[in-house]
């Protein structure tokens, strides 16, 4: 009786199992199953635009002076000005004969440069004559402005040949040529160290002269310098140059400024106050190195909140797509990125990835049609957030501009359509399971 | 005792491992409490699954609780089964195969007193398993998914007979069965250029009691033994529990949610039997009726009809047992045949199957116990209307344990 026991409950381990061979999943039953997922897209939510003028934005830091004035079709008068700290020359002999020769700015063109090139570019050079000290984390802004001496220290006309590249010189003055070869001779402690000579010479200014039609860009780098040309006197002509490197890579910056009158935008002016699309010909505008950005909201988002059926968002996109006929002349920017924003249009941080990655959305071109060109931006997280206390803020919002290393860098910009265009209408996607547990 | 010795040795080997809980992979046992288990053991397997008015005698049946006053006073009888089926189906141009084993059935019984028998025994009631996988697009996109639902999982039912002889013609049983087990449902969700991909598992399990009644007449017509037997069973409630969760693909839990179901039911059943024979034969008719039309259960499409069963089968025993007979002379030879159709019409096709079934009954050396190897072939659905048929071929192998029990006369 015992081992009929041992049997029984060695039977009733092994009693609700069994074995099964190999068995591959097919589709053979699908018709009697009723799913408790379901997977699904909603383009309906709308998606209102405005247009906000950051106040100010860090220029300084990057790698390019840009200088010139172009007239934007849909950004009026855009104006750039360079300023940048003189180095000293790193050892200098000059000898009581020696005789100055000239003084020339060497400048390297960069292939970027916004506006019509076409025709002969004036750029002038001034003696800036208020520090350059940025603010107190030496940042210096978009909107910063330096005095400079109104006279130029030279001028020079530029014909950017075709590729965009070239070499620019300009002559400066022989005043100031020659009393820096003096300084040199007599071995004066202002021009032996930077800390002093940036005292006494503040730096020079890259400026738009008459006529200017594109702004240009030059590199900020070792092949922007300053030659102190100089001969010595004997049997034979001796020629010796004296370089005036770029004195700090942190002191340079650009300003940029622009004139909107006449555009749609031309009553933008503080942040705080942002520009509905409605009163900017249901278009809105991107402009770096301006500071213009464009707001993105979702008024209608609290409906998340309020669904039926349970669900898991599974992605957010916004998909917003520039007006056809506004980027013919000038590129659009490979890369756009989104930043938090509060309703006082305040740039709270940028949304990045996993891994504090960028987030980028990439230009999509469509090149047959311009239909399709557009940017996708991943808002999943910015969405899940915002719903995950079961409520949708609307007053939190997203500002769409270049990445913040790009964005003091350039004058790139964007015109994007808002929603009364139904063509090229921002849509934001967003994809649901929904499930039944 | 030698004998139960043989048959744990014996089942070590024939149920290898006893991996997972899958006793089926019929896409059919989506379908409410999954693919029903006919009842029976060794001996009515090898009949078409025909007994309702068969007597225990040396075998149990346990397709009536009235049937157990038949026990022998001095024998305690353990039954134990283990099936394996092959199946191929077969729907829209799919093909589809393979092999599943398991331990179906456990069971003993014996006599109290004269007019009063018990059984205990663990049987199956239905078993899921199922693997179906689907495409679906997504909702307003032309993006697809793939969704593949997994089941698993079966009731089985735990049941106590209690069998009286109420005159020496009638007797009436009662089985009081506890119903336990899970019905799991896993719905993979994913979709590659959304990264998704998620489970959602359902998790039913069940855990209530439930009653089912027999009566057995029997009386003689000449020679011949004759015996009617009926079966009922109210439709019941199945007790239910279920816990649902979400999962993301790091098996995180997203959400979930227990609760009490008891809103389905198990259907009334209703039967009849009539069996006719002597010594050397035995045939029966069964006919059973399961009236599931208008029951609900949950992760399925389609409503329920009622199920009908008709079984026909015969026990032969065509030599008398002789120490000088050869061995097959000493052998039960049975046959018989099952035609049913189950609870299920979808697409206005309702699913039928039948099954036909030979067995054989080995006697061991001590003359009551035996062996019984039956293999039944079977169709079950079509093909039509987009439905699956399923053609399978099932072995069956019993034991019959007959053990002398001299202490139960003095049990009580």
């Amino acid at each position: 009786m015992r081992k009929t026991i041992s049997l029984l409950v060695l039977a009733s381990i092994g009693f609700s199992c069994g074995f099964e061979s190999d068995v591959e999943s097919l589709s053979i039953g699908d018709d009697f199953i009723s799913s408790r997922s379901t997977l699904s897209v909603v383009d309906s939510f709308t998606v209102s635009m405005s247009t906000v003028l950051i106040d100010s934005l860090t220029t300084s830091g990057n790698t390019l002076l840009w200088a010139g004035t172009y007239q934007d079709p849909e950004f009026g008068k855009v104006t750039s000005t360079g300023y940048y700290e003189l180095g000293v020359p790193g050892s200098a002999d000059v000898q009581e004969k020696e005789v100055y020769d000239s003084l020339l700015l060497v400048m390297n063109l960069s292939p970027q440069y916004f506006g019509d090139t076409t025709s002969l570019q004036s750029l002038q050079i001034h003696r800036v004559t208020q520090e350059l000290k940025g603010d107190e984390n030496s940042n210096f802004w978009n909107r910063s402005k330096l005095a400079y001496d109104q006279n130029p220290l030279g001028k020079v006309s530029i014909r950017p040949k075709p590729s965009g590249k070239g070499k620019v010189s300009v002559r400066l003055s022989d005043e100031l040529g020659q009393s820096l070869l003096e300084m040199l001779r007599k071995k004066e402690e202002t021009i032996t160290s930077f800390e002093k000579f940036r005292g006494y010479f503040k730096g020079l200014a890259l400026v738009p002269g008459n006529p200017s039609s594109a702004v240009l860009a030059f590199p900020c780098d070792s092949s922007m310098k300053v030659l102190l040309y100089s001969h010595r006197k004997g049997l034979e002509k001796e020629v010796f140059v004296n370089t005036f490197p770029v004195g700090s890579k942190s002191t340079f910056f650009n300003n940029f400024t622009a004139d909107r009158s006449g555009t749609p935008i031309s009553s933008i002016s503080r942040q705080i106050l942002e520009v509905p699309s409605s009163k900017t010909n249901n278009r809105t505008y991107v402009q770096s190195g301006i500071g213009l950005v464009t707001r993105v909201d979702f008024p209608t988002m609290q409906q998340l909140n309020e669904m039926d059926r349970k669900y898991v968002l599974l992605k957010a996109e916004l998909v917003l797509s520039p007006v056809p006929g506004t980027y013919r002349q000038i590129k659009l920017p490979s890369q756009l990125v989104l930043f938090h924003t509060d309703k006082s249009n305040r740039v709270v941080s940028e949304i990045v990835g996993d891994q504090n990655s960028t987030l980028a959305a990439n230009l999509v071109v469509d090149r047959l049609y311009n239909e399709f060109t557009s940017y996708t931006f991943d808002i999943t997280d910015f969405v899940t957030t915002e719903i995950s206390d079961s409520y949708f803020d609307t007053t939190h919002g997203l500002l769409i501009a270049e990445p913040s290393q790009v964005i003091g860098a350039s004058l790139n910009r964007v015109v994007f359509s808002d929603s009364k265009n139904s063509a090229w209408r921002p849509v934001v996607r967003l994809y649901f399971m929904h499930y039944n547990l | 005792m030698r004998l139960f010795a043989r048959v744990i040795f014996f089942l070590t080997l024939f149920v290898p491992g006893i991996l997972s809980g899958q006793n089926t992979m019929s896409p059919y046992s989506v379908f409410g409490p999954g693919e029903l288990q006919p009842k029976g053991f060794g001996r009515t397997a090898g009949m078409g699954h025909a007994g309702i008015a068969i007597s225990s005698d040396n075998r149990l049946n346990n397709l009536n609780p009235a049937s157990y006053t038949g026990i022998d006073s001095l024998h305690f009888i353990l039954e134990m089964g283990v099936n394996g089926k092959y199946s191929g189906f077969l729907s829209q141009g799919n093909s589809l195969s393979g092999f599943n084993a398991n331990l179906a059935y456990l069971a003993m019984g014996f006599r109290i007193t004269n007019w009063w028998a018990n059984s205990i025994g663990l049987a199956p009631f239905s078993h899921v398993g199922y693997d179906i996988s689907t495409v679906k697009y997504v909702q307003g996109s032309n993006l697809k998914s793939n969704v593949q639902f997994k089941g698993s999982g079966g009731i089985t039912l735990a049941y106590w007979s209690n069998a009286w002889k109420l005159t020496k013609n009638l007797s009436v049983g009662v089985n009081t069965s506890y119903i336990f087990g899970p019905l799991v449902q896993e719905e993979y969700v994913s979709q590659s250029e959304l990264s998704a991909a998620y489970i959602l598992t359902r998790n039913d399990y069940f855990h209530t009691f439930y009653f089912d009644y027999g009566a057995r007449y029997q009386f003689k017509i000449k020679k011949l033994d004759v015996a009617l037997g009926a079966v009922y069973a109210q439709s019941q409630n199945l007790i239910s529990g279920f816990n649902s969760t979400l999962q993301n693909a790091n098996l995180t839990t997203l959400d979930s949610e227990d609760g009490k179901l008891s809103k389905r039911k198990l259907p009334e059943t209703m039967g009849g039997g009539i069996s006719i024979g002597n010594e050397r034969f035995t045939a029966a008719f069964d006919y059973k009726i399961q009236r599931w039309a208008g029951l609900r259960y949950p992760t399925m499409k389609g409503v329920f009809r009622d199920a009908h069963n008709y079984a026909a089968g015969i026990d032969v025993k065509p030599w008398r047992t002789r120490v000088a007979n050869k061995f097959y002379q000493n052998w039960n030879y049975r046959t018989g045949f099952h035609y049913y159709s189950t609870y299920l019409k979808i697409n206005d096709q309702p699913i039928n199957g039948y099954g036909v079934t030979l067995g054989f009954g080995i006697p061991l050396r001590n003359q009551f116990s035996q062996i019984n190897i039956s293999v039944e072939a079977g169709n079950q659905g079509t093909t039509r209307s987009g439905m699956i048929r399923e053609r399978y071929i099932m072995g069956h192998l019993n034991f019959t344990v007959n053990e002398l029990w001299f202490i139960g006369k003095t049990f009580f």
